[in-house]
């Protein structure tokens, strides 16, 4: 039961902290420090970040969304699908 | 070039193929809405018709023209849709519990039902997309002429192509007549357009497929080595400057039109049937947007190296691979732009035209009483016509704006400037599923502020003069007064005019929305209705439904429901009802059954106001729904305290099962020591008796046996008394209650008295006693106290000692400022969790070896603390055991002890 | 005429006695052990006409004496009087259960002792 709510609790810590982390690293003035003439293998920083970013919040909302599966009961709002109802 | 009859009939027989699809998903759905056409791969590819030809095409223009800047307009919607869980969830259930038709339908019925924000959302929303949809217009004759050019790729790159109209308005006419046949086929919205969506999905996987071939052959054939993609990047791709006001403005927008475009409404909201489909497009749908992104870059770096200055980088996707001569990668080109057009322009139409038929034709309709006088299917047939007459309006009028604007540059920026006008819904979304006291009025002050502000600073001043707003007043203000001025309004210059519309727009909306909110009182309606969205989560209750009483005659009921929904689903309706009774006045949930049904194909406004015309009274519970309210803030606060107070109630659980434990074994702990007194007791008791009989019986004794008898008497009843003093003292033993008088003297002494006291015993049990000693030794306390402790030590080492040569060691001595003394035996030693448990009160050992335990050890702890010292168990292991009492020295004046 | 031999195993010197005594003078011969594994000694070595077990016993507890004496094949039979000072009910009960003949609670009258053994010697 106790790992049970703290996997819930950290599941929604995850699922709420994705949106924020990832709009504070694509936004002004973290993504500026990329904004630089160097390159990575020929690609520049600054496109190298924006897509590493984005394939990280993919894999990271991935693994919300299996965690979402498994734990329906994570959210004590949801502990009803109101679906049901009708 | 490629041949015209060539690119038409390929065209042809993709649209055919869309139409095989559709239909076959139709099908399929008649038979039963499952397996792939409900699958969250199908939902996410459906949620895909994001990326239009605006996409398509006009990403790599954008990358050309302005760098990394692209990228916001697919940032935002990965923000949002990764964070589902915060938004989108909530949003995705209401619409989906309350059978929502669409954006306008939303945000009325949360609004208390209200007509007039239906009709406002629908016509800001038609005035956005229309010449969004010209947009595509523009981009399917274009790509179409380029890739037909008789004079070849190169020149048509490079010139300005007259636009073709002809071919735009039998594409026009092609979309009207595809979006008709799938997506008006019933007029339940809830029935959702399974064979639309599927065609659909078909044609995300074509655009996607088309770009990222069109990618690969650029980074892999057309630049010599993929390392060398980027060696023509410009410089500007890096320039800090660009990830300022306008990046952050773009991501927003961006963000905000993934959730309120009509089009995107309809296939997230809308559309959706399952949980399942949104968690899965929480990380497919931004897996989609980054594939797509993945090679505008590359394309757009090369279209700018390789192909002649000047030409139009919003077709570099076509032109590049044209120019190359690689004729079959154009042609999938082409037909990747063909299909995210397309997609958008049907989607999009459906979308309106049944907002248009909800909130505006409807209304309109019942106002003039034409749904009550109507019968049988007449009403079914007029929404339907109603539905498809708005297609064919909402496509011609975007060929209209085409063919005006056509020759102006002003299409280029209609994406953005139709984000930033849809925007302005997002405050009323988002406040009507969170904030329980926004109200109608609030919701249509910001709504219409917002909007006047939009087409002022933005939508007017891109036709550049031509339309209401002439170039002079752009770029002066109206009669010259320049704090009106649109780009600039009250002298702020420092933004670009899209961040600047934003800005103004959005605050202002957002603070009439929130000012107006606070100021007005929301009707009990929409009260309700705040309820029920913002808490959908929860279960609802049966008194939500009997918050609205109303009354009304189930015939006239059920000829209503058969003229919207038709004779089947009536009759379904009302077949529970009337085998139930035979009644002829509704119930209430009848009626509110009806009118969700209702609501369903005409959205909650307008079967509101169909539902009024058959209701004969109603009234709406203000206590009732104050209560409900009340209720619902009460669970939600409860909740919380709840999830806060579970591990302190655990906490407290525990400590409660630890005293519960301890008093059980205390209360064991009392039965033993009982057990053990009455033994106490009983044992000289029985002496006593006994011979005290037989000195009454037997008077023939010699005065020597007579003699030994009565001694024998007597010292069992001093027995008996000193073990009562025991007990006595054992309760009055509590710190502070006994006189006590404090005397410096020399623990030896006490030590030597109480082996003198126990010698008997000792000489009987056969016991030898040892002794070593310390010296010069003083501490202060109850010299006899301290005596009885020892005698206590040293007798139980006596009694509990069943060793064969049995021995009892008494040892002393100074240990720094404490003096410490230890009685050891050679017995059988103290089990390890008993060592505790020997000093507490009533406790007597559990193997019971012999008498007299129970009341000693405690009483001398208790007494060795009087002194401040302490009397504990060794930790050694050696053989039996052995007690130490600490005692602090007591110091003379000098210093000395 | 032989007398009728008794046993008596109690730890408390007293008591010891004051038994020994009462028995003596109504003609039962008497062996005493202070403790269990002396009782068992004697037990093995001669024959006895009754038991009188005290149970408090230092070392072997006087039940588990009463244990061994019933699962001696030869003792089976043998009467034993249970003698105890906390008389509550449940001790009572484990002397029977384990097979106690009879249960004498301390403090006894003397009388009731001697007729008990009497009775149980058929003497």
């Amino acid at each position: 039961m106790g790992t049970r709510r703290s996997d819930g609790q950290g599941f929604r810590d995850l699922a709420v902290m994705l949106p924020i982390s990832a709009a504070l690293l694509l936004m002004p003035p973290l993504i500026r420090i990329f904004a630089t003439p160097g390159t990575l293998g020929g690609i520049p920083w600054i496109v190298v970040y924006i897509f590493a970013v984005w394939a990280a919040a993919i894999l990271v909302a991935i693994a919300v969304a299996r965690h979402a599966h498994q734990a329906p009961g994570g959210d004590p709002e949801a502990r009803s699908d109101p679906t049901e109802r009708r | 070039m490629l041949p015209v009859n060539l690119v038409v009939l390929v065209c042809l027989a993709y649209v055919s193929l869309l139409f095989l699809v559709a239909f076959a998903g139709d099908r399929k759905a008649s038979r039963g809405p499952s397996g792939w056409l409900s699958s969250p791969l199908v939902y996410t590819l459906s949620i895909s018709i994001y990326c239009t030809s605006w996409t398509f095409f006009g990403a790599v223009g954008s990358a050309a023209r302005s760098g990394a800047e692209f990228v916001t307009i697919y940032l935002g919607p990965v923000v949002v849709f990764a964070g589902w869980w915060l938004f989108l969830r909530k949003l995705v259930t209401v619409g989906r519990v309350y059978n929502t038709t669409s954006i306008a339908d939303l945000i009325s019925a949360r609004f208390g039902k209200s007509p007039a924000l239906g009709a406002l959302i629908t016509i800001m929303a038609l005035i956005g997309t229309t010449p969004y949809i010209a947009l595509q217009l523009k981009a399917l004759t274009s790509s179409f002429q380029v890739i037909t050019f008789p004079a070849g790729a190169v020149v048509a790159a490079s010139v300005e192509l007259e636009p073709d109209f002809v071919t735009a308005f039998w594409v026009a006419i092609g979309l009207c007549v595809f979006s008709i046949l799938f997506g008006v086929r019933n007029i339940n919205v809830n029935e959702h357009h399974h064979g639309v969506i599927a065609a659909i999905a078909v044609e995300a996987l074509v655009k996607l497929s088309a770009l990222l071939a069109v990618g690969l052959w650029v980074v892999f054939a057309l630049a010599d080595t993929s390392a060398t993609v980027f060696e023509n990047a410009p410089v500007s791709l890096a320039n800090p400057d660009s990830f300022g006001t306008r990046w952050v403005a773009l991501c927003f927008l961006a963000g905000a039109a993934v959730i309120c475009l009509p089009r995107q409404f309809q296939v997230t909201v809308v559309e959706n049937t399952s949980d399942r489909q949104l968690r899965t497009a929480s990380w497919l749908f931004p897996l989609y947007l980054f594939l797509i992104c993945l090679f505008i870059l590359p394309i757009a770096i090369a279209g700018l190296r390789f192909l002649p200055e000047g030409s139009d980088p919003d077709l570099f996707v076509l032109t590049l691979p044209l120019t190359a001569g690689q004729d079959a990668i154009a042609l999938l080109a082409f037909l990747g732009g063909f299909s995210s057009a397309t997609s958008m322009v049907i989607v999009s139409s459906i979308a309106l035209s049944t907002m248009i038929s909800n909130h505006i034709v409807m209304p309109i309709a019942v106002g003039l009483g034409m749904v009550a006088s109507a019968g049988g299917q007449t009403t079914r047939g007029f929404i339907l016509r109603v539905r498809r007459t708005s297609i064919c309006v909402i496509i011609m009028l975007g060929f209209v704006y085409f063919w005006l604007s056509g020759t102006s540059g002003a299409l280029a920026a209609i994406g953005l400037i139709s984000f930033c006008g849809v925007a302005q819904f997002l405050p009323s979304l988002v406040g009507g599923l969170y904030w329980r006291r926004a109200t109608q009025a609030g919701a249509i002050t910001g709504l219409s502020a917002g909007f006047i502000i939009w087409c002022y600073t933005l939508f007017l001043p891109s036709f550049e003069g031509a339309f209401l707003l002439s170039a002079e007043v752009i770029e002066n203000g109206p009669f010259g007064w320049f704090w009106l001025k649109p780009h600039a309004l009250f002298g702020l210059t420092e933004f670009d005019p899209l961040v600047h519309a934003l800005f103004w727009s959005m605050s202002i909306n957002i603070a009439l929305f929130i000012g107006v909110s606070l100021l007005t009182e929301p009707t009990p309606l929409a009260q309700l209705q705040a309820t029920l969205f913002i808490d959908v989560f929860r279960r609802q209750t049966e008194s939500e439904l009997s918050v609205i009483r109303r009354t009304a005659r189930i015939s006239e009921l059920r000829q209503l429901a058969g003229r919207i929904l038709g004779p089947e689903e009536t009759i379904l309706l009302f077949q529970a009802e009337e085998t139930h009774e035979r009644s002829s006045i509704a119930s209430d949930e009848l009626i509110s059954l009806v009118e969700a049904r209702l609501a369903a194909n005409v959205g909650a406004a307008s079967a509101r106001s169909l539902v009024s015309q058959v209701v004969t009274s109603e009234t709406i519970g203000v206590e009732e729904l104050k209560r409900l309210a009340g209720e619902a803030e009460q669970i939600r606060a409860y909740s919380a305290e709840l999830e806060r107070k579970s591990q302190q109630i655990e906490a407290t659980a525990a400590e409660l099962a630890k005293a519960n434990r301890q008093l059980r074994e205390i209360d064991i702990q009392k039965d033993e020591f009982l057990s053990q007194v009455s033994h106490e007791v009983r044992t000289p008791m029985t002496s006593i008796r006994s011979f005290s009989e037989i000195l009454l019986e037997h008077r023939d004794l010699d005065e020597a046996r007579k003699l030994h008898f009565l001694g024998i008497i007597q010292s069992e009843s001093f027995r008996l008394t000193r073990l009562l003093d025991g007990i006595l003292d054992l309760n009055t033993q509590d710190p502070g209650e006994q006189t006590w008088e404090n005397e410096a003297f020399d623990p030896e002494a006490a030590i030597d008295h109480a082996i003198e006291t126990c010698e008997p015993l000792a000489r009987a049990a056969g016991v030898k006693i040892r002794r070593r000693r310390a010296r010069n030794v003083r501490v202060i306390g109850s010299r006899d106290r301290l005596t009885q402790v020892f005698i206590n030590l040293i007798s139980n080492a006596i009694k509990h000692n069943p060793n064969k040569g049995p021995e009892v060691m008494v040892s002393s001595l100074r240990r720094g400022a404490s003096y410490e003394a230890r009685v050891k035996d050679n017995g059988p030693g103290i089990a390890a969790d008993n060592r505790e448990n020997i000093f507490i009160k009533f406790y007597r050992g559990r193997d019971a070896l012999a008498s007299g335990v129970g009341l000693g050890l405690p009483i001398s702890r208790q007494i060795v603390k009087r002194f401040g010292g302490e009397l504990c168990l060794s930790e050694g292991k050696a053989v039996g055991a052995e007690f130490i009492v600490r005692l602090p020295m007591y110091r003379t004046k000098a210093g000395e002890a | 005429m032989f007398k009728t031999r008794v046993l008596i195993v109690e730890d408390e010197p007293n008591i010891m006695e004051s038994l020994s005594f009462i028995l003596q003078r109504a003609d039962f011969d008497i062996d005493t052990a202070p403790d269990g594994v002396e009782a068992l000694r004697q037990l093995r070595r001669h024959t006895y006409s009754a038991l009188i077990l005290d149970l408090m016993l230092p070392g072997i507890s006087g039940l588990d004496v009463l244990r061994s004496v019933r699962s001696d094949k030869a003792l089976e039979a043998l009467p034993v009087i249970v003698l105890s000072a906390k008389g509550q009910a449940a001790d009572r009960k484990a002397a029977e259960t384990t097979g106690a003949t009879a249960f004498i609670t301390k403090p006894f009258s003397n009388a009731e002792v001697i007729d008990r053994v009497r009775e149980l010697t058929g003497g």
